[in-house]
């Protein structure tokens, strides 16, 4: 054995040459799963690895004429005059406290909804509330916006009633205290139902065996719900948390955000995304400050990503890596 | 497992797929390859080819303006299209922006290495303007112009001068009007009349009183509906809040600059700006300003007043909106007629009693050429400048064809287009050549405003002419023209670009609307200008006006 060790050692081209053989030959023999793989490879690299390399104008003064790769070196002026702007503070705060209240408010209410929409007995009824509740997410945020703007402006349905049964009026698309509160709700409104499939659909591959065992042994609906069902489909929302987490930065909600706000509420709806897309197509500046902000946004969502994955991994579920 | 025929069919498809996909990607490679438009200026001479000659080759030329798109609807019947197409031998091509989004578009097709070849665009002394040039991506006129008189005459413009970048334009104004005076109309207030006389108000004169009649409007049931649904007054779009602040830093309408302090500064930076502002706080919490304002997008302002929601306006005044406003206003039910049921009153007074009137430059807009444009391209889109800027151009695009859509009874013109088979009322030309509606608007902003009298009549009718012609008649005996220094507001120097380019509107609403004390609000925001380079824009504009030697 040693003796071929060695001989191994001596030979190391020809058993070099042997590995690769060997690689050449498992290829060759899953030929056409290869091929097969090879549209979804040549997408991410086309449309995901290659377009990556334009992140380099953050270190640069981009000019449009010059390129991507000809335009001149700064460094990190980008981050810089980035940190030293005045609203930049308030701008990031805005996207945390979104993208946080978008985990610990809107997160777990398809986990209840789906909880609950289970325990509906009559199929007929079930489905009813499903579709119901699925609906709006098929509105895009402009059709929900101007929804909004009908029902709760100044001369809207809400101030109507208001004004019918003797109460005054109130606007709380002008009023930055109740803004938030607006975008979490309507979100909640729009992507509840959305949100429930997944679940359901990780519920219904619960063996029923367990419900009767369970209901044999004296477990009530409420009992069986929590040791049962929310067990089983731990593991999807531990999943989808750490997806969500990765996205914080994103999940903001640009859409919902730049059809809903307006300049006076800016000061807690302003988030990376708007102010990215205003600085640049209104004020013009420059796709290098923009580029530098969304890289900015980039490394905080993937630091994000990884302390979520450890942390669902301590907590005893699989993580993503 | 799969058998060998579906693994056969199975590869070649995805192959095809692979090759379909290198092709469709390497695709906007050759057709740049193969763009005209990227011969080098400089070189142009050596590209020409035996036949056809450079003169008469049919050129394609692309514009980028508002609703472009409309224009060419009848692509194969449009007389006045076509008479411009072989006139110049050219082959035009629209590229769409909307009133909404220009500014994104330009700038993205900037990007992408997209722009079309003549654009409307207002930049001018902008950053975005300054990078442009400075990165070659909107070419310079030639510096004679002498072949193109009717150009000529608009860039030798005694305004224009201060445009000139090294000494070379890079654009051409797109004249609205004949003078600065000539904008009066351009920011006015039209308020319902009959709810003024359902009320009993009187005209106001004042601030207070103006406020007053406002008030009255949202609590007194001027429609006499029964329910208290009604507004003040409200805008055409958020950046009319411009139009009461005439009331009190008039300069702020019109982006000037004014001599404060010893010195010259911005608008926004004067302390009149914080009187304004605390009398627009004052408009929205009393009530008489829309609450909605912040909001309004497109067409709202004019659908409220239209729908009988609003008492009044601030819009622009001219013949052409109001006639908008008036085909707004016939979609819905009212007692009386338009021009019956509205009057335009000028802005309040300020506190030393003085009224102004809106004036601005001679022009709002600029045509902007990429630099793709050759020098061969460039001289039949100036041959097309120089023809639109002629009076024989300017009576095409105004007026139609003689003998066809108007005839001439001396000086006088006689517009003899069909009458709208709907309506009753003069068709527009547009609608019997949409393409007029894209080229008269190329070469410069053309309002109804220079039509012949009697051709305003018969499109507008006698009511409304009069009602304009009467304000405007007014404003010009006693109104004062904003006091503006033209010189310091067309000056350029890289941070006052950078600080006029900033959306000050966003800030003044977020005061307007906000509940602390506006002037300390409106300091925190001039601070946030200061980052932005706000002392820097005043030094160098000061030391540049010395220099000049500009006097207040």
């Amino acid at each position: 054995m040693l003796e071929s060790k060695l001989n191994g050692a001596k030979e190391s081209p020809p058993g070099t040459k042997r590995t690769t053989n060997i690689v050449a030959k498992h290829v060759w023999e899953a030929r056409y799963l290869y091929i097969l793989l090879l549209p979804l490879v040549a997408y991410y690299v086309v449309f995901h690895y290659y377009p990556m390399y334009g992140i380099i104008i953050a270190f640069k003064e981009y000019s449009f004429s010059k390129g991507i790769l000809g335009s001149p070196w700064v460094g990190l002026k980008q981050f810089e005059s980035m940190f030293s702007l005045p609203q930049f503070i308030d701008v990031l705060k805005n996207t945390l406290i979104l993208a946080a209240g978008r985990i610990v408010i809107e997160f777990p209410i398809p986990i209840i909804f789906a909880l609950l929409l289970n325990e509906v007995r009559r199929t007929l009824t079930k489905r009813f509330y499903q579709t119901v509740f699925t609906f709006p997410h098929f509105l895009s945020w402009v059709i929900v916006s101007g929804i909004l703007i009908n029902f709760l402006s100044d001369s809207g349905v809400l101030n109507q009633l208001l004004q019918y049964v003797g109460l005054p009026k109130i606007n709380l698309l002008m009023e930055p205290s109740s803004f938030r509160g607006l975008l979490f709700g309507t979100s909640i409104w729009k992507e509840m139902g959305w949100g429930t499939i997944i679940y359901l659909a990780a519920i219904a591959g619960i063996d029923p065996a367990l419900y009767e065992a369970a209901s044999i042994d004296g477990a009530n609906r409420f009992q069986r719900m929590l040791r049962i069902t929310w067990p089983s489909i731990r593991s999807t929302a531990a999943v989808l948390f750490i997806l969500q987490v990765g996205n914080i930065m994103n999940g903001a909600g640009f859409d919902q955000i730049f059809n809903m706000y307006h300049p006076g509420v800016y000061e807690v709806s302003d988030i990376l995304d708007t102010f990215i897309y205003r600085s640049t197509f209104y004020e013009g500046g420059s796709f290098s400050f923009s580029t530098a902000v969304g890289v900015f946004k980039s490394i905080i969502n993937c630091i994000l990503l990884i302390i979520a994955n450890l942390a669902v991994k301590r907590m005893g579920q699989g993580g993503l890596m | 497992m799969m058998s060998k025929k579906f693994r056969r069919l199975a590869t070649g498809a995805v192959s095809l797929l692979m090759v379909f996909t290198v092709a469709a990607c390497g695709g906007s490679k050759t057709e740049q390859a193969a763009d005209p438009g990227k011969i080098e200026p400089a070189n142009a001479g050596e590209t020409k080819t035996e036949a056809p000659t450079e003169s008469n080759k049919k050129l394609e030329i692309s514009i980028g303006m508002w609703d472009a798109d409309k224009a060419f609807v009848n692509r194969d019947s449009d007389e006045m299209l076509k008479k411009f197409e072989s006139d110049f031998n050219v082959s035009f091509k629209p590229k769409n922006v909307s009133w909404s989004d220009y500014q994104e578009k330009f700038r993205l097709w900037a990007a992408a290495d997209e722009l079309p070849d003549i654009m409307a665009n207002d930049m001018f002394n902008t950053a975005t303007y300054n990078q442009w040039i400075d990165q070659g991506i909107i070419r310079p006129l030639p510096d004679d112009l002498s072949k193109y008189p009717n150009v000529k005459k608009v860039m030798d413009q005694a305004d224009i001068q201060p445009l000139k970048v090294d000494g070379k334009f890079y654009m051409i104004p797109r004249l609205t009007f004949d003078s600065t005076e000539d904008w009066v109309m351009e920011r006015g207030l039209i308020v319902r009349k009959d709810w003024m006389e359902k009320l009993n108000i009187p005209v106001p004169k004042t601030y207070d009183e103006y406020k007053n009649m406002l008030v009255k409007f949202v609590g007194e049931d001027p429609d006499g509906n029964g329910k208290k649904d009604t507004i003040g007054v409200t805008l055409r779009l958020p950046g009319f809040l411009d139009t009461p602040l005439l009331g009190t830093i008039p300069q702020y309408s019109n982006e000037g600059w004014l001599y404060e302090g010893g010195k010259w500064i911005p608008s926004v930076a004067s302390t009149k700006m914080v009187d304004g502002l605390i009398q627009l706080r004052d408009m929205y919490t009393s009530g008489a300003l829309d609450p909605d304002f912040p909001i309004l997008k497109n067409d709202d302002g004019m659908e409220k007043f239209a729908q009988n929601k609003a008492g009044a306006i601030f819009n622009q005044i001219s013949i052409d909106k109001l006639a908008g406003l008036k085909t707004m206003w016939s979609k819905y039910q009212h007692d009386k007629p338009f021009e019956d049921a509205v009057i335009i009153l000028p802005i309040w007074p300020d506190q030393e009693g003085n009224t102004y009137r809106f004036v601005q430059t001679s022009f709002w807009s600029e045509s902007y050429f990429s630099a793709k444009v050759d020098d061969e391209k460039m001289d039949r889109i100036l041959r097309l400048y120089d023809f639109l800027l002629s009076p024989e151009g300017d009576t095409l695009v105004r007026y139609g064809f003689e003998g066809k859509d108007y005839k001439l009874d001396g000086d006088k013109v006689i517009a003899t287009r069909p009458a709208d088979a709907k309506t009753g009322a003069m068709k527009d030309l547009k609608d019997i050549y949409p393409f007029q509606q894209l080229i008269a608007m190329t070469a410069r902003w053309r309002e109804g405003t220079y039509l012949d009298d009697g051709v305003k009549r018969t499109m507008y009718g006698d009511k409304l002419v009069d009602i304009t012609d009467e304000y405007y008649n007014k404003q010009m005996a006693e109104a004062k023209p904003i006091p503006t220094a033209f010189d310091i507001k067309l000056m350029s120097t890289p941070a006052k670009d950078k600080v006029m380019g900033i959306k000050f509107i966003d800030d003044i609403t977020k005061v307007v609307i906000g509940k602390e004390d506006p002037a300390k609000m409106w300091g925190t925001v001039l601070k946030g200008y200061e980052a932005k380079g706000l002392n820097e824009a005043i030094k160098e504009v000061n030391d540049k006006a010395a220099e000049m030697g500009i006097k207040p």
